[in-house]
């Protein structure tokens, strides 16, 4: 054991002193004054970093700026647009995306950072980690990169003063330098830097950023600096978030943790973790720290989960939950106040509904990944399904309202990618992959995403998905972050198909008929996220507005669904699934079967023609089969005519393989968040 | 001699010779040292505040007794597996940690190279990179759809449209329904394009104002379009897009000094690659 020990200094040791001699051989063996030059310029660079991220952080106080204040005094205008409260843009953005601060994302090699995200989701051309140069094909309007944290370091806490850092006389000296700014602060980083190099560094220092953080920086800080760089309100939002990574048995669980807030707030906490004893698996400690975030900030924030597609059907439970506490009041009042929203579709699988579920519905079956768990350590069972796909969650959340008196899973939509590249690309002729393992190469088909002894995931089952849209009067944290708290968006498998879906007692064709339909939706109804206002004087069933424009440089529609789900008469759960207005004039079958709206898909050369479907639905539809006395959701699921899948772009441009049973065409869709009724 | 003593003097191969005398003999050193080191890991005040310090971030609150307890158990057991697998070799040869040392390092070189230039480096910038600061054009317009599948006579429904119009019809009595906003204020030309795509975005920007004409395509059809007030692009004063260019700026700097940092520590390694292997097939 001793000589473990000895190893284990002299291992420290060199490596200090190895990083040291790199410093000094660039300093001072250079005759030329390079090396000197360089030394300055790190430390009044260092001097200048410090004093710049303090002003920017005296800025953000938050004041209301005009554009706020002219919402809340609307007038009569010339233009029916001007001075609308109400949401008039649909935003297009994604919740969930990793860059190489992520563990998991940088073992399979991905360099990238926050600012090369943010500058991709901005539109910009930028270098994948595996040296492709990637573009999106229309720049994002906004975005949370959620990224897993945990580095502490040296720099910030100098900066911030921690109680270890003024525990050394030298760090106490350092730190007020700092805080002086200027010229102390200079001395100050110089003298950080030369006891650095001279290895003078006060033993308690070294130790407490031994080998394990050095110097490292504090990666929440820079996640933090860097949305902030990069938010410019009007223009693009840059939203503070994280992912809590809960995933006990391989069992997928995970949290996004969305901030409305800035780095004011923001740089007050610290992001919850998993690993014990600091941190938990258990959501009713994640929604202690969001509660806890709240009363102590006075910010805002809300969580999201994903993937229940491999939680192995512990996603919405019914009676227990995982982390050994049961499925009551508390838990559905505490779930339904912190997780307004659910991701729906992403890479690794979309999770609306499953046919073993839904049997009747033909459009079920869209990239299911139905295997296992996240690792796949153990193997799906029928049992299972129920506890993971949103149609189900959606309808179990009305039997637990009945039971507990609060809908723990009354969620909107989303619509992300998880991607761990820093790229968040969702379109099928333009898609990075999950991992930077995946990144486009002829080869990437042929391995198995996920193998393990008993079972595996091919490469080909990857689905290039999603984004979400948001209805919301302004592109800013605040108006973004409001319009995902009434759960006024909806999710996309990549297309930016916009889609308007009003719930209300006295929708007529009139309306879809007037110039602006979206006002006569707000004015007699709710948008999608709403709950159906209370029942109009000699009405009998509720009437949806519901229309959708096709993406402007994507593929025609289909048709457009809307998806019911109740609770009968016996408590149990029922879904139907009515088309309600298509394309083609087609005419029902005899069993009142729609047919299939045709292919137009070239597979040889990926593409496909706009000949079929139509570029705008639009309907009102009212409820054949309403029964006032029974709870009930109802949500748009708008289809695209057949197009090209991910892989036979990969087919195309490297001549890649593809496997007997790759599926080559699919169509994509959106789903809309749900309108609830509930009898008063 | 004595030139040749001083041309040795000033060779850097010497230099490093006896820097590497020196590490040899400073190593041995910090070896005898630590022999009499015992095995035993110290945990300090300042660490045992430390992590209160970290849980009182995440929780808001200061640990009770236990938890601190737990937490400086927790952190023993990092440190113990942490020497044991760096004694047993664990951190070599793995590329995680390869990773990680990576981005490390590359964190510090970016933490310290970004710096707040002043404003007439941002201003020379500014005019290097023009195009990208533009500022976008603003166009106000409004529109009369017109449905390509239902109107076989398009070109001649739209001439006999815009004189009406001309004529000060009333545009939102004409036309045919779409659900396509028909009336945009000053929008900027990227979210014309946006929701219309980017030719029929271009081809607003070159028509006359004040007039109704048409037909523009679409992808959606056929659109009448009367243009309103308009604001060309033009170049902004940095005052006005200060923040973007900073931010551009300092993110270009920070690549351009992390590769010379990497340059310059490349330059002290001999990098010797063998030829390839011809595969046998």
């Amino acid at each position: 054991m001793i000589h473990h020990t000895r190893v284990f200094d002299t291992i420290r040791a060199e490596d200090f002193f190895r990083y040291l001699l790199s410093i000094v051989l660039n300093t001072t063996t250079r005759l030329n004054s390079q090396g000197a030059q360089v030394m300055k310029f790190l430390v009044t660079a260092l001097v200048s970093t410090i004093a710049f991220t303090a002003s920017a952080q005296a800025s953000d106080g938050g004041a209301p700026d005009n554009k706020v204040l002219e919402n809340v005094y609307p007038g009569v205008t010339f233009s029916p647009y001007a001075q609308r409260s109400f949401p008039s843009n649909v935003f297009w953005g994604e919740t969930h995306l990793h860059t190489g601060l992520s563990l998991d994302a940088g073992l399979f090699g991905n360099i990238l950072g926050p600012e090369d995200a943010w500058r991709f989701a901005r539109g910009e051309e930028i270098k994948s980690s595996t040296g492709l140069p990637v573009k999106l094909g229309r720049p994002l309007d906004w975005m949370v990169l959620t990224d897993h944290t945990d580095m502490m370091g040296i720099a910030t806490d100098i900066q911030r003063g921690t109680p270890n850092i003024l525990a050394v006389p030298k760090g106490k000296e350092w730190h007020e330098g700092f805080k002086k700014g200027g010229q102390a602060a200079g001395a100050a980083a110089f003298d950080l830097i030369t006891n650095f190099a001279q290895m003078t560094l006060p033993e308690q220092i070294v130790a407490d950023y031994g080998p394990g953080s050095r110097v490292s920086t504090n990666v929440w800080e820079r996640i933090v600096d860097a949305a902030e760089t990069y938010n410019e309100p009007g223009k693009f939002t840059a939203f503070i978030g994280y992912e809590w990574t809960s995933v006990p048995k391989g069992f997928n669980l995970h949290r996004n943790v969305i901030l409305r807030d800035g780095a004011v707030r923001a740089k007050q906490i610290v992001p919850l973790t998993t690993q014990p004893p600091l941190g938990t698996t258990d959501p009713l400690d994640l929604y202690k720290w969001l509660e806890d975030y709240e009363t102590r900030t006075r910010g805002q924030a809300l969580a999201l989960a994903h993937n229940g597609n491999l939680s192995n059907g512990w996603m919405f439970p019914v009676d227990a939950t995982y982390a050994g506490g049961k499925v009551d009041k508390n838990y559905v009042e505490q779930r339904a106040r912190w997780e307004p929203l659910y991701e729906v579709t992403q890479i690794k699988g979309d999770g609306e509904a499953h046919p073993f579920l839904s049997p009747d519905d033909e459009f079920a079956d869209y990239d299911n990944w139905d295997v296992g768990n996240l690792d796949l350590t153990e193997l799906k069972t029928d049992e299972m399904l129920a506890g993971e796909y949103a149609r189900e969650g959606l309808k179990r959340g009305l039997m637990l309202e009945a039971k507990l008196g609060t809908n723990p899973y009354k969620f909107g939509m989303v619509g992300a990618t998880d991607s761990h590249t820093a790229l968040t690309t969702a379109e099928e002729e333009n898609f990075f992959g999950k991992s930077v393992s995946v990144e486009p190469s002829k080869t990437r088909i042929s391995h198995p995403f996920i193998e393990s002894k008993l079972g595996k995931i091919p490469g080909d089952l990857l689905v290039a998905s999603g984004y979400q849209g948001v209805w919301a009067s302004e592109n800013t944290r605040a108006a973004i972050f409001d319009a995902m708290l009434r759960k006024e968006t909806y999710a996309t498998t990549g297309p930016r198909i916009p889609v308007r879906f009003f719930g209300g007692w006295n929708f007529t064709e009139q309306d879809l008929r007037s110039r602006a339909p979206a006002f006569r939706g707000y004015e007699k109804g709710v948008p999608m996220g709403g709950d159906m206002p209370p029942m109009s004087e000699g009405k009998t069933a509720p009437t949806f507005m519901v229309y959708a424009l096709r993406d402007p440089v994507g593929a025609n529609l289909d048709r457009i669904q809307i998806i019911k789900g109740w609770l009968d008469a016996d408590g149990n759960t029922q879904e139907k699934v009515y088309d309600v207005v298509w394309s083609d004039e087609r005419v029902l079958d005899g069993n009142d079967k729609l047919p299939p709206v045709g292919n137009t898909v070239d597979i040889e050369a990926a593409t496909w023609t706009n000949t079929i479907g139509s570029s705008e639905l639009a309907t009102v539809w009212t409820d054949p089969d309403f029964d006032a006395q029974q709870s009930a959701f109802y949500y748009a699921r708008v289809i695209e005519i057949p197009t090209p899948r991910w892989v036979l772009y990969d087919k195309l441009r490297f001549g890649t393989q593809l496997p007997k049973d790759t599926k080559l065409i699919h169509q994509e869709r959106a789903y809309t968040s749900p309108i609830w009724y509930n009898p008063a | 001699m004595i030139s040749k003593i001083s041309r040795l003097a000033r060779e850097p191969l010497l230099h490093f010779l006896l820097i590497g005398v020196a590490l040899f003999v400073y190593f041995d050193l910090a070896r005898e040292g630590a022999s009499e080191a015992p095995n035993r890991i110290h945990i300090s005040n300042g660490q045992v505040q430390q992590l209160a310090a970290n849980f009182k971030r995440t929780w808001s609150r200061q640990p009770t007794a236990t938890e601190l307890d737990a937490m400086v158990e927790g952190h023993v057991r990092e440190e113990v597996f942490y020497r044991e697998a760096l004694a047993m070799g664990l951190d070599q040869n793995d590329p995680q940690v390869r990773r990680r040392m990576r981005m490390k390092l590359e964190f510090i070189l970016e933490d310290l190279s970004s710096q707040d230039p002043g404003d007439e480096q941002l201003e020379q910038y500014l005019q290097q990179n023009a195009e990208k600061f533009e500022t976008e054009a603003v166009v106000s317009f409004r529109q009369v759809y017109l449905n390509p599948e239902t109107r076989p006579q398009l070109p001649e429904d739209a001439r006999q449209l815009l004189t009406q119009l001309n004529s000060g019809a009333d545009p939102d009595s004409l036309g045919d329904q779409t659900m396509s906003v028909r009336r945009y204020e000053r929008e900027r030309e990227s979210v014309i394009a946006r929701d219309f795509g980017k030719p029929f975005a271009r081809e607003l920007t070159g028509l006359p104002e004040g007039e109704w004409i048409g037909p523009v395509y679409s992808p959606f059809g056929a659109h009448l379009l009367h243009i309103g007030a308009r604001v060309d692009a033009h170049q902004p004063q940095l005052a006005e897009v200060r923040n973007e260019v900073l931010r551009d700026f300092v993110a270009e700097q920070r690549q351009q000094q992390k590769d010379q940092a990497y340059q310059l520590m490349r330059e002290d390694y001999e990098v010797t690659v063998e030829a390839p292997t011809t595969a046998a097939q």
